[in-house]
């Protein structure tokens, strides 16, 4: 339901897709990179915040009217059908409502309010989508109040009235979806703090770091082997070629022990007479680049 | 500044009950501002349709951003929606000023004073712009839903950081 340049004028009622309802105020020009351009200037009904459309982009921004009522009836009708379940992906949940916030449409709105109203009744939203659902019932409410031009409390009543009917518990969710849904928000907050399966893939877990760090410190308690000790006490320009190793080799060298099983961890921590028998091993190791 | 207005004569006990309970889930000061009196012609076969009374209502002096929230023992009627009658015991108006709330309906003794606090701080809400909110615990729940008819009047943490804000970012 896009809407052409020619369709405006001052007073119109219109929507911008994550901005809401606006009062088209009138034309401007303006230069922009030296260039001469005409924008359409709204006025967000919420606060007042002025928002310009290049006049030529209307359509694509995505700009269109106020949904009439028998847009409103088919939401309401929406919203009242029964649902199978949310969506517990919690990846494709997030690309799904992200698109349809951007679309703007108000039938997408009634969607994500809808989808993350029913998660909801599996077990609490996580922050940001608790912040989606917010944002998309404002839109909505805003946008429906418009159109049937009533109060916004009446709006949002409405929306309710079907959402959660009078005298209708809340039904009570599966334990075994229950459980899904717990991994599932595990999986979402891991991807808001940037530990998503990507990050773990490249990174080392943290049960691998410890152990790479314990090995740092076991090494000088085992007491370090003679070689690498003469090594040590070699004056420094014997030492260059060691330093001079790369970065990149070091890395490598380190990597093997980063990413130990936690078996071999268990193997290392054997008792003495195998940590012996494993030294002369890590000695050559040690010493075998310095050559 | 919230200023709790009766618009008819109601117990002074109940009101200074309603504003300890609000001052507590806003962080906000609250006062009993006495009673004015309620428009007639907001009063419709028996009952008080709200939006008109909020309109025609005396409003007692306040500073801009102060809320102004109207208690009745009458009882308000039923809006007619799209989707549905929807009972109505408070309307606000959203983002705005005033808000009424009734009495009438609630359960009388103890239990009175929680379930009229619980409306207040779910009108109060409306005022601070927040929406209904998907916590059953909450004040801010669909209030003609059964978790709302039990339960403390407090806010979830959600709802309780969005009003915060708003507060904070109000004029005065």
């Amino acid at each position: 339901m896009g809407i052409a340049e020619a369709d405006l004028k001052a007073g119109d009622r219109v929507v911008y897709p994550n901005q809401g309802v606006c009062r088209v105020v009138g034309t401007t020009e303006m230069d922009i990179g030296g260039q001469r351009e005409t924008f359409i200037k709204l006025a967000r009904e919420d606060d007042d915040a002025v928002v310009m459309v290049p006049k030529g982009r209307l359509a694509r921004v995505g700009l269109r009217r106020v949904a009439d009522t028998a847009d409103i009836e088919q939401i309401f009708a929406y919203l009242a059908a029964p649902v199978e379940g949310p969506e517990l992906d919690w990846k494709v949940r997030h690309r799904t409502h992200g698109e349809r916030m951007a679309e703007g449409g108000l039938l997408g709105l009634a969607q994500v309010v809808k989808s993350l109203a029913t998660l909801a009744d599996l077990r609490p939203l996580p922050p940001k989508e608790r912040e989606l659902y917010d944002s998309a019932r404002h839109l909505l409410v805003m946008e429906i109040a418009a159109a049937i031009s009533q109060p916004e409390i009446s709006a949002e009543d409405a929306v309710d009235l079907v959402l959660f009917p009078p005298g209708v518990e809340r039904k009570k969710p599966d334990p075994a979806i229950l459980a899904d849904a717990e991994e599932d928000l595990e999986g979402i907050e891991n991807a808001e703090e940037g530990t998503g399966e990507a990050a773990e893939e490249e990174e080392p877990s943290a049960e691998e770091e410890e152990a790479a760090e314990e090995d740092k410190e076991e090494k000088p308690k085992r007491g370090r082997p003679k070689k690498a000790a003469a090594a040590a006490k070699k004056p420094a320009a014997a030492k260059k070629p060691a330093a001079k190793k790369p970065a990149a080799k070091k890395a490598a060298a380190k990597k093997p022990a980063a990413k130990k099983p936690a078996a071999e961890k268990a193997a290392a921590k054997k008792p003495a007479a195998k940590k012996a028998a494993a030294k002369p091993k890590a000695a050559k190791s040690t010493t075998k680049p310095k050559k | 500044m919230i200023r709790v207005v009766a618009l008819e004569a109601l117990d002074e006990e109940l009101m200074s009950g309603l504003t300890r309970i609000l001052y507590q889930a806003y962080g906000l000061g609250c006062e009993f501002a006495g009673e004015v009196e309620l428009p007639d012609e907001a009063l419709k076969a028996g009952k008080l349709d709200a939006p008109l009374l909020l309109e025609k209502v005396e409003r007692v002096a306040s500073y801009a951003d102060d809320k102004i929230l109207y208690v009745t023992n009458q009882p308000l009627a039923p809006r007619s929606l799209p989707s549905g009658k929807a009972p109505t015991p408070g309307f606000a108006q959203y983002a705005g000023e005033c808000a009424v709330l009734t009495t009438h309906g609630l359960p009388e003794g103890d239990p009175l004073l929680k379930r009229l606090a619980k409306q207040a701080v779910h009108d109060v809400g409306h005022l601070w712009e927040l929406h209904h909110c998907l916590d059953p615990r909450c004040s801010m729940y669909a209030p003609w839903s059964p978790p709302f008819q039990s339960g403390e009047p407090v806010l979830c943490p959600f709802c309780r950081d969005k009003s915060d804000h708003r507060i904070r970012m109000a004029k005065t």
